[in-house]
């Protein structure tokens, strides 16, 4: 066996045994696990491709590897992964991205992290070694205990390796801006139906779109489309580099789909907004107190976090109950239950 | 094989509560009961105890709560197109039919999605989608029969998954009610969702951990054209190179399917699809825009022919579709005219084993003098060998089952997976034992018991028990041939 997973293991069970608490630390890119060594599981030198053959689709990595480090791989051999995930900092590990589960602008039209999720190997609050999943596209032998994990913030125990979807990389990309008003979101989305799409996103005045896929389809939907073609917009939006990102208070929140005429207050009060998935994401910058906020976002039928993101965000009591009771199944002694850790939590993990 | 004709009642107070609840809707005389002794796995059959035909959702929440009161399992079923037994009765239990809730709740054109309850058939989802341009993408080949409740229960697949995914990709909410019939809402539907994902934990477990009421999917636009191709070859080996040659070319087919010789030589005596005389053949799919089908089919007929492709067919409109599709969706029925019966397998591969695994169920039917049909999801490497075999003969249905199991062995020593998507119910779960260690398969009773903790939902299903495995001998033998090789177990 690896001497880390030896290592991690036994501190594992033992902090199970002593009712102690562990942070599980991947580089810390979100700065939520200012921990002593003793109490924190450190993942970030846990790093490296442990199989990747292109033809499979499919990529084994460890938890500790950079985002960035995948998406090179990858690259090399014409593939990305088959899903969208929000690179909120440059530094942000592959179990950091799995473990909290955000998605990136390509969400609609790429897939989601969890929907990219073949397999995890992790180690549960008893300090058991399991794996879920597996390396192939089609798998459903038992629970999806794998998938479970995305969103998880290491509740249920630290993800040591992911196998990931990878499809192959685009082979043409056209980025094009059409100055409108976001009113013009639901006409603009009929309009691109049948396009190759991989981006829509609207941002002072302005729509973005990004087309990706075989030359011919990208050229033909660029030509019926018109407009001015657009540089820059997507790689500081991939990056969140856009003035709105440093702005505060800043809120992220999902919705079904905006609704057409915008006339809601919370948008029209607005410091800042950036739509994005073609009207099922907003990033808000606003004054509003965040309760108004949050009731307002909860009648329209979504949900929302503020920014940048400290944890997960607050579930709904019926579903927040069943986490609690899937916690106790995976880590009964609570090792795991404040992760990602919190000073006063700590101090008590069993409150 | 299994087979009981003997029926065990409900406990009288049980049956009471029921019948007031729901009247009619309760069947509990043998001829009612008889179809629903099985699923589409029908070499194991028992007689229930007792069928619901709930019409509301409120139904179904008070027949969980009496059954909960009275401590009497209960069995979720859709429309029983099930191929591993996952809805074959238990004596004692209540079989929960969910066909009779039907409706299409809601088809949202500007949210691009359809909600609907869990007895809707596949079909019907597209049929109603069709109208604003929109279709739901995983397609089972039992589409016209199959409910999307099952299809969340097991985490269905079909042709076209490939690109689009399986049933979990294409899901955006669930409203499920647990082992009392209390309601949690597994969503709202959105493209994203805070917190652990359990609309993935619920997908594929097979009626153990909830009972699906509500179901709302993702629709996604009908592409504008649709081009077809076969591909036919001289050797196996060939096709599954060409498999991997297309997807590393970076194209990504909508379908991507491989038949061996037996399988093109029944489908094509069934159905006349004028297939090519060859050991092998490839239906290829591609969609998009008209420009994009166009270069794909381009693409693809040169790699193909690299890879040593003899002949090529191409469809464009809709009968020469049709036509070449026929053969692939008369596999089944093809091969079944061979022998007396036949028996679906599901495993699957990582996509450079194909060969390999190919080869060696060549040896295991050659070793069992029972015949193999080969018809596959090749795209993602998801096997459906067809052994065929006569349940009349004393023997052999147990032969064809030993000789499955070594299939499946194979497909695990390969780097793969017991099922792709036909699920475990009771037929995989010797072979759960061969995939799992031990402490795998406690996480997983660990989980089912947090969310059904009398473990009354579909007992003894999809997650065998450690008795059991200890009882096969069969606990994890195939240790390192295991996903994640490289990490030792303790």
């Amino acid at each position: 066996m690896d001497p880390c997973i030896q290592d991690w293991a036994a501190r594992i069970q033992a902090a199970s045994q002593k009712k102690q608490a562990l942070c599980i630390r991947g580089n810390n890119s979100l700065g939520l696990c200012e921990t002593t060594p003793e109490q924190t599981l450190d993942l970030s030198g846990w790093q490296g491709v442990v199989e990747y053959d292109p033809g499979e689709l499919a990529i084994t990595v460890r938890s500790g590897t950079p985002w960035q480090t995948l998406l090179h791989v990858l690259e090399e051999q014409g593939q990305i992964p088959a899903c969208s995930a929000l690179q909120t900092h440059p530094t942000r590990t592959v179990g950091g991205m799995v473990a909290t589960g955000f998605n990136g602008p390509a969400r609609p039209w790429l897939g989601d992290v969890r929907g990219a999720v073949l397999g995890v190997a992790m180690l549960n609050g008893q300090g058991q070694l399991l794996t879920f999943g597996g390396r192939v596209m089609k798998n459903v032998a038992g629970f999806d205990l794998a998938r479970l994990q995305t969103g998880a913030w290491g509740r249920f125990g630290p993800i040591l390796e992911i196998s990931l979807r990878t499809r192959p990389a685009f082979q043409h990309c056209r980025y094009l801006r059409l100055e409108a008003p976001l009113d013009a979101l639901p006409t603009l989305r009929q309009r691109l139906q049948q396009a190759p799409l991989t981006g829509l996103a609207w941002y002072q005045g302005n729509f973005h779109l990004r087309l990706q896929g075989l030359p011919a389809g990208v050229q033909q939907a660029a030509e019926q489309l018109g407009g001015d073609e657009d540089t820059g917009f997507w790689a500081r939006h991939e990056s969140l580099q856009w003035p709105i990102y440093q702005q505060q208070p800043l809120y992220r929140i999902v919705l079904p789909v905006l609704d057409m005429p915008v006339s809601q207050p919370w948008l029209d009060t607005a410091n800042d907004v950036l739509v994005d998935w073609g009207g099922r994401l907003l990033w808000l910058a606003t004054d509003m107190p965040p309760a108004t906020l949050r009731q307002q976002v909860q009648q329209a039928g979504g949900w929302m976090q503020a920014w940048p993101a400290t944890g997960p965000a607050a579930l709904p009591a019926s579903r927040a109950a069943v986490v609690d009771r899937l916690q106790q199944a995976f880590d009964p002694a609570g090792v795991f239950r404040n992760n990602p850790f919190q000073e006063a939590v700590h101090a008590n993990p069993t409150a | 094989m299994n087979i009981s004709n003997e029926q065990v009642p409900l406990p009288p107070a049980c049956e009471q509560a029921l019948k007031a609840l729901l009247g009619e809707d309760l069947l509990t005389s043998p001829e009612t009961l008889a179809p629903y002794e099985c699923d589409g796995l029908s070499v194991y059959r028992r007689l229930p105890s007792a069928v619901a035909l709930p019409r509301t959702r409120e139904q179904v929440a008070g027949a969980l709560a009496i059954c909960h009161q009275h401590g009497v399992p209960v069995i979720a079923r859709g429309a029983g197109t099930g191929l591993a037994g996952g809805a074959l009765p238990q004596a004692g239990a209540l079989i929960l039919s969910l066909a009779r809730l039907n409706r299409i709740l809601a088809v949202d054109p500007e949210r691009q999605t359809a909600t609907v309850e869990p007895g809707v058939r596949n079909i019907q989802i597209s049929q109603a989608a069709a109208p604003h341009g929109l279709f739901y993408a995983p397609d089972p080949s039992s589409q016209i029969a199959c409910t999307i409740g099952g299809n969340v229960a097991e985490n269905s697949g079909g042709v076209h998954c490939v690109k689009y995914g399986l049933t979990v990709h294409n899901l955006l909410g669930l409203k499920v009610l647990d082992d009392q019939g209390r309601l949690l809402e597994v969503g709202p539907p959105l493209l994203e969702q805070p917190g652990p994902d359990l609309l993935s934990l619920f997908t594929g477990s097979e009626g153990l951990l909830g009972v699906v009421v509500e179901v709302t999917v993702r629709l996604l636009p009908r592409p504008e054209a649709t081009g077809v191709m076969l591909l036919a070859f001289d050797h196996n080996e060939d096709a599954a190179r060409t498999v991997g040659a297309i997807l590393a070319a970076g194209l990504l087919p909508a379908g991507l399917e491989m038949m061996d010789r037996l399988a093109i030589e029944a489908a094509e005596a069934y159905s006349q699809a004028g297939y090519p005389d060859c050991q092998a053949l490839l239906l290829v799919e591609v969609d998009g825009c008209a420009a994009e089908v166009e270069e794909q089919m381009v693409q693809i007929e040169a790699i193909a022919r690299r890879e040593g492709m003899t002949q090529l067919q191409t469809a464009r409109d809709e009968a020469q579709r049709q036509r070449l599709w026929a053969g692939r969706k008369a596999a089944f029925p093809a091969v079944g005219r061979l022998a007396p019966d036949y028996y679906c397998m599901d495993g699957t591969i990582p996509r450079k084993r194909l060969p390999e695994v190919l080869a060696r169920i060549r040896q295991l039917s050659d070793h069992y003098g029972l015949a193999v049909a080969n018809v596959f999801h090749a795209g993602d490497g998801n096997l459906h060998p067809l052994i065929l075999y006569d349940a009349n003969q004393p023997g052999e249905l147990e032969r064809t089952e030993r000789m499955g199991g070594e299939i499946l062995r194979a497909c695990i020593e390969a780097g793969g997976t017991i099922t792709g998507e036909h699920g475990v119910g009771i037929e995989k779960l010797g072979g759960m034992c061969e995939q799992f260690t031990e402490a795998e398969l406690k996480q997983m009773h660990a989980v089912k018991a947090a969310l059904d903790p009398e473990g009354r939902l579909n007992p003894g299903k999809a997650i065998p028990s450690l008795h059991r495995c200890a009882e096969l001998g069969a606990m994890h033998v195939h240790h390192g041939q295991l996903p994640f090789p490289d990490l030792e177990r303790f």
